[in-house]
């Protein structure tokens, strides 16, 4: 009897340990790490550098100076006589190492302005102009009382237009 | 005189008997077991390739260890992209199941613009691993395409920890 409950003491001691070790052995575990580094090596940097006047006709006059920012260039003017007209030349650079293309140009003008007062814009067209890295486009923008008009004086007599660039990567 | 013989006699036999039955009595058992672990755990990254490079350029070659792996690129415009295989592999006698997958930072998968990573290949709580056998996963990095500027981050990393467990 004691041999038995000696050797049952035994076989018990032992299947606790291989127990204890089954369990220790299940949680092996590995941890793998993947490292990336993405840097984007380029500049997209377009924008209005400058606006000057460079043609006035008749008694055409600045109401106030144009100014500009990256985004935008404003003007005021004020038409006297039939045919007045000013010029100006807006200048748009690309400052970025990616080369750039004029796309769209978008003229809109306010509701119920005058019809007398064109505007008209040269030195760019859409799809066509290229503004390479370091390079600049020279935008003319005249603004001109239409002396063929009939104005009666009683519609509308300002004008306001916006005009917009939209350029692309070429 | 025959007579006491035979009584030492008896008493002898009487006492080894007692001796040999008190002996057995107090036998000493041993059982002696050894056991051995004869199996292995070696999950372990292998090899890193480039996959795809669509308008990205390398800014380094990957490199690997046995717990890592590393790449860097460049890209220049919108929708460039770049793609890598890393091969994971059991080289032990353990089978394993990749438990979990952890990308940090954590927004880069679902980038709407700017820098945008994406892992394949393998599916936490899905995938496994058996002994002998090889995953790969599939790293993709690239700037999103729809993009029109640029983004506020020009420069982004990313780690991706896999963990395997054995199942």
């Amino acid at each position: 009897m004691k041999r038995i409950e000696i050797k049952n003491v035994i076989i018990t001691v032992l299947m606790v340990i291989i127990v204890g070790m089954s369990i220790g052995y299940s949680l092996l575990t590995t941890q793998l790490l993947i490292k990336g580094n993405v840097q984007i090596a380029t500049k997209w940097i377009l924008g209005i550098s400058s606006i000057e006047k460079v043609d006035t006709k008749g008694e055409a006059y600045e109401k106030s100076p144009p100014n500009h920012t990256l985004n935008t260039a404003t003007f005021d003017v004020g038409l006297k006589t039939p045919s007045d007209s000013i010029t100006y030349n807006i200048k748009i650079k690309n400052t970025g190492t990616i080369n750039a293309k004029l796309n769209k140009i978008t003229v809109s003008t306010d509701y119920d302005s005058s019809p007398a007062i064109d505007y008209k814009i040269e030195g760019v067209e859409e799809n066509v102009t290229e503004l390479p890295s370091g390079g600049e486009n020279n935008i003319m923008v005249t603004v001109k009382w239409n002396e063929s008009y009939d104005n009666n004086f009683e519609e509308a007599l300002s004008k306001t237009v916006t005009i917009a660039f939209d350029y692309i990567q070429s | 005189m025959d007579k006491r013989n035979y009584l030492i006699a008896g008493l002898l036999v009487a006492v080894i008997f007692m001796g040999i039955g008190f002996a057995a009595l107090t036998a000493q058992l041993t059982i002696t077991g050894t056991a051995t672990i004869d199996s292995t755990w070696d999950v372990k990254i292998t090899e890193i390739t480039q996959k795809t490079l669509s308008g990205a350029t390398q800014d380094k070659e990957p490199t690997h260890t046995t717990n890592s792996a590393t790449f860097s690129v460049k890209f220049t415009k919108p929708g460039d992209y770049a793609e890598y295989d890393i091969k994971v592999t059991n080289n032990g006698t353990l089978n394993a199941k990749l438990k979990n997958i952890t990308i940090s930072p954590e927004d880069v998968t679902n980038a709407q613009s700017g820098i945008k990573y994406t892992v394949s290949g393998v599916t936490e709580e899905t995938t496994t691993l058996d002994s002998n056998q090889t995953n790969t996963v599939t790293v993709k990095a690239e700037w999103v395409g729809t993009d029109t500027s640029m983004p506020e981050e020009t420069t982004k990393q990313v780690t991706i920890t896999l963990d395997y467990e054995q199942y």
